[in-house]
């Protein structure tokens, strides 16, 4: 496959999962309405970010030359600056779209077993991480694993679930290959596919039977 | 050390409406058996599906209403997609 075609198969594909969460944030937004879960409405915000952040990696990401040329100029490299723009625009919105996503459960959660309201202290642990963690992988993979944890212990940790974030966390990961690889135009590509993949796979898995 | 167990407020919610279809109006003790809720907690949320309409007070206590119904189908409808975004029902 040519650089060309997958550029345009991870744009369609994140497009896809940008529409897609979008739908399930909609959804998420009537039923916390209704039902008046403040966690609800958090995953949905949680959502509608995501999906924002994905359209607008895709199509910056998809607006970059595809060949640059000129005295003086090392093209490779400088396209590959430019590939990547939109995923460096998107990147501190991802951050946001995740501690929205682990916080949504704590939020939810309810003790079946204590009779008083439990403490909410800690709820404001994702935002010290956002404040002082600089946006990069490292950061993008903490808030994953955080969202797990925090998935496991308030929420239900179902497969669909844990597919969601662990193709999220890859996806983050996929441009470390940027260090080593020497033909690294499809890197960039490759972690908007996954993201985009990501919420296709948890809205695939709601529409299959039991 | 014991594991805490947590429920989101959506499943909570989902079983109070349920009950109430299934069995009818009933008072807040049988309620909180049925949802397997402590009483006070499950005061708190009555209250708040009061104020927004999806049960109503009566002499037997709490009853389901019109739109309660209608919410309760929603979350019928939605409960695979909450389920696979990590809610607990």
């Amino acid at each position: 496959m040519d650089s060309q075609t997958f550029i345009l198969l991870s744009a369609v594909i994140a497009y896809s999962g940008a529409f897609t969460s979008l739908y399930i944030s909609l959804s998420l937004f009537k039923l916390g309405e209704v039902i008046k879960d403040k966690g609800l409405t958090l995953s949905a915000i949680a959502m509608t970010i995501f999906g924002i952040s994905l359209l607008i990696e895709a199509t910056v990401n998809i607006m970059a030359p595809t060949y640059i040329s000129g005295p003086g100029r090392r093209p490779q490299e400088l396209l590959s600056i430019l590939v990547n723009r939109g995923t460096l625009i998107a990147i501190p919105l991802y951050t946001i779209s995740y501690v929205l996503m682990a916080s949504s459960h704590y939020v939810s959660g309810v003790s079946l077993r204590e009779t008083a309201i439990p403490p909410k202290e800690f709820s404001v642990i994702p935002l010290f991480v956002i404040m002082f963690i600089d946006y990069n992988v490292i950061d993008l993979i903490v808030l994953i694993v955080a969202a797990i944890i925090v998935l496991g212990k308030y929420g239900s940790a179902r497969l669909p679930t844990v597919v969601f974030y662990i193709v999220l966390g890859i996806s983050h990961l996929v441009p470390v290959m940027l260090l080593f690889a020497s033909s690294s135009w499809w890197i960039v590509p490759l972690s908007t596919l996954l993201r985009g993949l990501a919420p296709l796979i948890l809205f695939a898995s709601s529409l299959l039977k039991e | 050390m014991v594991r805490r167990k947590y429920r989101s407020q959506a499943g909570i919610v989902h079983d109070i409406l349920e009950v109430l279809q299934r069995e009818g109006a009933m008072p807040a003790t049988r309620i909180a058996t049925y949802a397997n809720l402590p009483y006070d907690r499950l005061k708190l949320i009555l209250l708040s599906l009061e104020e927004s309409g999806l049960v109503i007070k009566t002499k037997e206590g709490y009853d389901i209403t019109e739109k309660g119904l209608e919410a309760l189908n929603t979350l019928r409808r939605s409960r695979k997609l909450l389920e696979s975004l990590g809610f607990r029902l």
